[in-house]
């Protein structure tokens, strides 16, 4: 392989510097995987790595471009990367990002490069989650990081607004230790309100960092809908059966025909994880400000109230005291209803 | 065929179960995902035998085709087949075993000292020897370029390095003339190819270099890093375009050959054509060794225990070869050294002296002895192999097994001995390996037939002795002067005197004299 005339500038130069031993290591690795496209990975090479490498310090050029000529290899190996990648959100990613996060790539190029290309690939398998956000806010985000540490913690907040609705407790101890204008800015909220935001945020999955920031009480409080999750697995959904919910340690378990699966689930997204069915799991609304009487289910403290007859023939209601899950036995979705602002 | 990289470990957990109920997430596991970001341990806490045995086994399934196992352990007994009309065995190890023409270069990394491979051309010499400076963190093109090649116009500047011109012109005294050495000096990996082609003026500068580790110039020294040499030649006999010079043979420390191709790898070789791979250019990073894991290695190597009864069956090896009872009067003087400093051809002796069974006699084999700088390197080597397979301490395996390629130019066989006319012996005129194999398994046989581990009157005297001389009364030591004396006369009971006893001898005469010096200040007291 030779340097394409496309690629110029200090790729172009270290590829030319170190010709024999990248070319012994495609060697190595078509013939590990003789699908290897030169093609593609020529493209690759273009596309992808020569933004960044020229992007780099001249110093760190060497080292950048041996991690990433070694990570590209691999990832296109296992269709990750590419033209033909199964996740076009990790070269997206590849092609957006690191140019624009070039100082920290030479200070630690596999550390930030494989950190970012393993949160893409993340957010590629999510169902629900928004890969594209991400990469537009981390890379919005990035003149205002200071230090790597930094721009993968803001990464971490960043990925829970972007739908991996499970990270949202780390996420939010993660942006307690931010600079507050750096949490801020990842929270799309001013400095000043972050400690309010983050102070009302862990109690309420229901409301945005804006909402929060603004003290999180609702003046004119209504049960409504705010997220239907799940679905029949054959149009992408986890359930093979309607399934049945329960709540067990403030975490919803959602059982079908064949699996247990729990559900997380906020105001950015919701997803799930197979589990085991724990021994004393609560299926009903003990403990909780709830009632389900008939057809209607109410909040207590506030009044508020819903007719889930739409939703009949109930088969399980269940809360955590925030949230009520209620699932059909004619549907394959779980419904989640909690107390918001209806203006 | 190049294998893939090397051990690739399985992800873990490698038996996956649905997560309890009430775990939580953790969000750092955003960053974790198809690609590794595992970091290595600090380079302090890296097992370098560990290490070590990853280079070995990454060179031989990735870089140099050999595959030979001719340094064979047993775990138990092996698998024996004879084939042809001379019987030919061959043997399947029942243990790892090792292809010497990567395992003994490696150890000589290790231990940094000199290595000769030889062998026909073509046969991977000069690639072994980059390879360990690939190993050291030398690029493949600083390696090649720092590369000395023997050639009969080679000079000493050409070796070591020129003064500059304008210092020779306005020079006033030595001292002002600075030299332009060689930037090979300076490296921690030394290669000379076909140092067989080297002028002889040229050989006793390299010498220098070799055996004391500074290179001069117009009364300029230039002190080297410790480094492992890898020489290369065609041959072992030390002929080539020049006479290798004796000096220069002795600095060898071991000697390896390159085996001849096996054809039926030749799949590997056509694939390294088709797929232009060159193995040197993409050697893994980790398994790379910087100075400070270097320098940590060797410390290492060192500390590896030599356990007393398995140093005793070396001393006896050792003490088989020196003595040459008609050398001289003085018993000091009655070895082959003597008879080669008078002239005298050492064989010529050996076959004048009568009375011993000369097929016995294990020192009427060799037209030399051991030196001292040969038994170091036996030791020092003998550790590192054993450091090598991961254990604590010199097993007699790895004796057995490394002292053929540490002896094989220290030791010079006496082809008109008896022994290689004996049946199924003339084997050993050109196995230079198998003979020396032999001599120490014969060795051994005769130190268990002597139950030397159990009765040994000369340890029991070295014991007491070690013990120390003071606060000894005149009748102790007097006792201990008669338990030699008393050895002396029954050994003196018409016993044949063999290699193994000469070198007892000089020890009981030893003892003997500590004892009587002794004696005499205590008298004066």
């Amino acid at each position: 392989m030779t340097a394409s005339p496309r690629i110029t500038g200090a790729l172009a130069a270290r590829l030319a510097d170190q010709r024999d031993r990248y070319n012994a290591l495609f060697a190595q690795a078509r013939h590990v995987r003789p699908t290897l496209s030169a093609a593609a990975f020529a493209d690759v090479l273009e596309t992808t790595l020569a933004p960044v490498v020229n992007a780099v310090p001249a110093a760190a050029v060497p080292a950048v471009t041996d991690t990433l000529y070694d990570l590209a290899l691999e990832l296109l190996s296992r269709d990750l990367l590419g033209p033909a990648s199964r996740y076009p959100l990790i070269t997206r990613g590849w092609k957006v990002l690191l140019p624009m996060l070039a100082q920290w790539v030479a200070e630690q190029p596999r550390r930030v490069v494989g950190a970012l290309t393993n949160a893409l690939h993340q957010l590629s398998i999510t169902p629900g989650a928004n890969g594209e956000a991400w990469i537009r806010a981390l890379a919005h985000m990035a003149p205002a990081c200071t230090r790597v540490e930094t721009v993968l913690q803001v990464g971490q907040v960043l990925a829970w607004q972007a739908g991996l609705a499970h990270y949202r407790a780390g996420a939010l101890q993660v942006a307690a230790r931010l600079p507050v204008e750096v949490a801020g800015l990842a929270l799309g909220i001013e400095p000043a309100q972050v400690p309010t935001a983050l102070a009302v945020l862990p109690g309420n999955p229901w409301l945005t960092p804006a909402q929060a920031a603004q003290g999180g009480e609702l003046a004119n409080p209504q049960l409504c809908l705010v997220r239907q999750a799940g679905g029949f697995r054959g149009f992408g959904g986890p359930f093979v059966s309607p399934p049945v919910a329960q709540v067990h340690g403030g975490v919803f378990l959602l059982t079908d025909a064949q699996a247990t699966w729990w559900l997380c689930a906020d105001a950015f997204g919701a997803t799930w994880h197979r589990a085991e069915t724990p021994p004393a799991a609560n299926s009903g609304l003990a403990d909780t400000p709830f009632t389900f009487t008939g057809k209607k289910a109410q909040h207590l403290p506030s009044g508020a109230w819903l007719d889930l007859s739409p939703f009949s023939p109930i088969a399980s209601v269940v809360s955590d005291g925030t949230t009520l899950v209620v699932t059909s036995s004619q549907s394959h979705l779980v419904f989640l209803f909690a107390l918001t602002e209806v203006s | 065929m190049p294998k893939s990289s090397f051990a690739h470990i399985s992800a873990a957990p490698t038996n996956p179960r649905p997560r309890a109920a009430s775990r939580a997430f953790d969000v750092a596991d955003l960053y974790r995902g198809p690609v590794d970001l595992t970091e290595a341990p600090p380079s302090a806490e890296t097992r370098l035998d560990e290490k070590l045995r990853q280079a070995y086994f990454w060179i031989v399934n990735n870089a140099i085709i050999s595959p030979h196992y001719d340094i064979e352990y047993h775990a138990g007994p092996p698998q024996v087949f004879t084939l042809g009309d001379s019987k030919s065995i061959i043997q399947l190890p029942s243990a790892q075993s090792y292809s010497s023409f990567i395992l003994i270069p490696l150890l000589n990394f290790a231990v940094r000292r000199r290595c000769l491979l030889v062998g026909g051309p073509g046969r991977g010499k000069t690639a072994s020897a980059i390879l360990m400076g690939v190993l050291a963190g030398y690029s493949v093109r600083d390696v090649r370029r720092a590369m000395q090649h023997g050639q009969p116009q080679m000079t000493i500047s050409d070796l070591l390095g020129n003064p500059l011109p304008a210092d020779l012109v306005n020079a006033q005294k030595m001292d002002d003339i600075r030299i332009a050495w060689r930037s090979w000096l300076k490296m921690r990996i030394k290669i000379i190819d076909e140092y067989n082609r080297i002028p002889t003026r040229t050989q006793s500068a390299l010498l220098t270099v070799m055996a004391d580790n500074y290179a001069e110039i117009l009364d300029q020294i230039y002190e080297c890093p410790e480094a492992a040499w890898y020489l290369t030649a065609n041959d072992d006999a030390g002929g080539g375009t020049y006479q290798v010079i004796e000096a220069l043979r002795d600095r060898i420390d071991v000697v390896v050959k390159a085996l001849p191709f096996n054809n039926r790898f030749l799949k590997d070789l056509l694939t390294r054509i088709e797929e232009n791979i060159r193995p040197e250019e993409v050697m893994p990073a980790s398994l790379i060794f910087s100075l400070a894991e270097s320098d940590r290695l060797e410390a290492e190597v060192r500390a590896v225990t030599f356990p007393p009864l398995v140093r005793r069956r070396l001393e006896f090896f050792a003490s088989q070869f020196e003595f040459l009872e008609s050398a001289a009067e003085q018993f000091e003087y009655k070895n082959k050294d003597t008879a080669k400093l008078a002239g005298l051809e050492v064989n010529v002796l050996l076959a004048s002296e009568t009375g011993k069974d000369r097929l016995k006699d294990l020192g009427a084999q060799t037209k030399n002895g051991l030196s001292v700088r040969a038994l170091m390197t036996v030791i020092t080597f003998a550790k590192a192999l054993a450091y090598f397979r991961g254990n604590p301490e010199v097993t007699l395996d790895d004796l057995r097994q490394i002292i053929p390629f540490v002896l094989h130019d220290k030791l010079t066989p006496n082809l008109d001995s008896p022994f290689f006319e004996a049946a199924g012996h003339s084997v050993y005129r050109t196995d230079r390996v198998g003979w020396i194999r032999k001599l120490f398994d014969l060795a051994n046989a005769d130190y268990d037939r002597l139950n030397l581990d159990t009765d040994d009157p000369v340890a029991a005297l070295e014991a007491d002795f070690e013990r120390g001389l003071n606060g000894l009364t005149e009748a102790q030591v007097r006792a201990q002067l008669v338990k030699i004396e008393r050895v002396l006369a029954e050994w003196g009971k018409g016993r044949k005197l063999y290699g193994h006893l000469y070198d007892d001898l000089l020890k009981l005469k030893y003892l003997h004299q500590r004892y009587t010096n002794y004696l005499r200040w205590l008298l004066t007291q």
